[in-house]
């Protein structure tokens, strides 16, 4: 935070209200109420150029479906977590709730049946479903960060859990497709 | 000079109408000054409107004041999310100013969760006098005196670096901010400031149907905020402008939820009372999208 004091406009002297604004010549000789729109039509402008610049440069073209998804060799549960036992298993109904969150936080990456838009992962292919309850949700809580998938630890435990629940039906809804 | 809320809109308005409205929200905290560890999903555009209010003056001759601001927060990486802010101000008696813009970037360095996990952030702030916002409040107090024509002529260009150190406990996330600012328009040395925060969500487990006011699409908490003094008004704590604030969120649909905050000024130098209000709109997969548009499949 700056403190107000005296504002000189360069060589010209002290400003008074209604002045002109500006330390360079070129600025001192543009009206305050012109100065300050030029301002906001250039931070709008810029605004939206950056963001559409950002926006295409980091973005990936989509393409339906992840036929070529690789596993990440260095993105293991380590085997504590993979023995975690999902504390809802015997709760099936719950799996509502987390097709809920997955159709919400998850399918604009993993599509809404889970078959993933590349980069991200096919779900319902057997190299993801073999893994265990535990081990899918370490992946959904830790996240991959450096390869695209986001960590959803700030998610309550239970709908993490929830959210596997809902993963396993797309395993059968695959096979019951093929 | 155009008017702050119609640009907010022709923003908000070109933005929503070329990403379409497939869209959502995730696990967000309901705090306004204190940031987590969660950064945005890669490609996600996160539009948000805010607001920072006094209903009555400060101590120090200021009065009642309104300050809107936008943020346009996108999902560069899984580790790097940027933002843009566009702020505002309006007085009572007094005119309204456009008080400036700020860029920040906050970058996780840790691929997996920890017990504690650090993001840096890094802001670059092109604002002046008059702003309002109050996003965070390092140093001593500003000097609020000044009429909006006065103080929005005397432009600060301002770097600030943020340690935000984040925790995962049972449901509960609580996060600790730590802040050094450099005004570099003027000597005002480093100033230091804080920010605290601890919330939940109300419910942990989530229903199979839509519902718009069940528990678990709210939560809730307290944030704390304030200066820790600079390294030209000193340590000592006095004159550092200290706040509480409760904070709850509430998740109106898929894509959008509200937050809402009344704080309370700790000490003389603080407001004695600061009201914030922000609805946010996520725009999910907005860079696909974008891309989509420019001929991308
Ligand atoms: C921003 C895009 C994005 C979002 C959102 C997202 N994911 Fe992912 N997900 C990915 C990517 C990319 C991968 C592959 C990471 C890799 O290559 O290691 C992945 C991988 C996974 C895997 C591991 C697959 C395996 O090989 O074992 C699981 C499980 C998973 N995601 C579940 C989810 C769930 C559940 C959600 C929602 C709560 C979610 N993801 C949200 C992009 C995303």
């Amino acid at each position: 935070m700056i403190e107000m004091s005296e504002l000189k406009c360069a060589g010209r002297g002290t400003l008074a209200s209604g002045d002109r604004v500006g330390t360079g010549c070129l600025a001192c000789s543009v009206p305050a109420k012109q100065k300050n729109l030029f301002a906001w039509v250039g931070t709008v402008t810029a605004t939206l150029a950056l963001t559409l610049a950002l926006c295409a440069m980091f973005t990936p073209p989509a393409h339906a479906q992840n036929l070529t998804y690789i596993q990440d060799p260095k993105w293991q549960a380590p085997p504590e977590a993979s023995a975690k036992v999902n504390p809802l298993a015997n709760k099936p109904q719950l799996a509502a709730g987390g097709k809920k969150i997955f159709l919400r936080d998850c399918a604009q990456c993993h599509r809404p049946d889970g078959t993933g838009l590349p980069p991200a992962a096919n779900l319902t292919l057997p190299l993801v479903q073999q893994q265990s309850d535990g081990a899918l949700f370490w992946k959904i809580t830790q996240g991959n960060t450096g390869k695209k998938m986001p960590s959803f630890s700030g998610a309550p435990d239970a709908q993490r859990w929830q959210v596997v629940l809902f993963l396993r039906t797309l395993e059968r809804s695959a096979r019951a497709g093929q | 000079m155009p008017r702050p809320k119609f640009a907010f809109f022709v923003i908000f308005l070109a933005i929503a109408l070329c990403a379409g409205s497939s869209i959502a929200v995730a696990q967000e905290s309901p705090y306004f000054t204190t940031y987590d560890h969660h950064l945005e999903e890669p490609g996600n555009l996160e539009l948000e409107f805010s607001s920072t209010s006094a209903p009555v003056g400060g101590t120090r001759a200021d009065s009642a004041f309104v300050a809107p601001y936008l943020e346009l927060e996108y999902g560069v990486t899984g580790w790097w999310t940027t933002e843009l802010y566009l702020e505002g101000q309006g007085r009572v008696g007094d005119s309204a100013v456009f008080t400036g813009w700020r860029i920040e970037n906050r970058f996780r360095p840790l691929k997996r969760e920890h017990w504690i996990n650090p993001v840096l952030y890094f802001e670059y702030e092109n604002i002046n006098e008059a702003t309002r916002i109050l996003k965070e409040t390092p140093g001593g107090p500003p000097d609020f005196g000044a009429p909006n024509a006065e103080s929005s002529r005397a432009r600060a260009h301002e770097i600030e670096a943020k340690l935000i150190l984040s925790s995962q406990v049972h449901n509960w996330n609580i996060a600790e901010n730590f802040l050094a600012e450099k005004n570099l328009s003027r000597s005002e040395g480093f100033e230091f400031g804080y920010s605290v925060g601890a919330s939940r969500p109300l419910s942990t487990l989530a229903s199979g149907s839509d519902c718009r006011f069940c528990a678990e699409n709210m939560s809730a908490g307290v944030e704390a905020y304030g200066s820790l003094g600079s390294t030209v008004l000193g340590f000592t704590g006095r004159g550092n402008s200290q706040y509480i604030a409760p904070v709850v969120q509430w998740q109106v649909s898929s894509n959008s939820r509200v937050k809402f905050s009344p704080g309370f000024g700790l000490n003389d130098h603080s407001y004695p009372f600061l009201l914030r209000f922000s609805y946010t709109y996520e725009i999910r997969g907005f860079g696909r999208k974008l891309a989509a548009l420019w001929g991308g499949r």
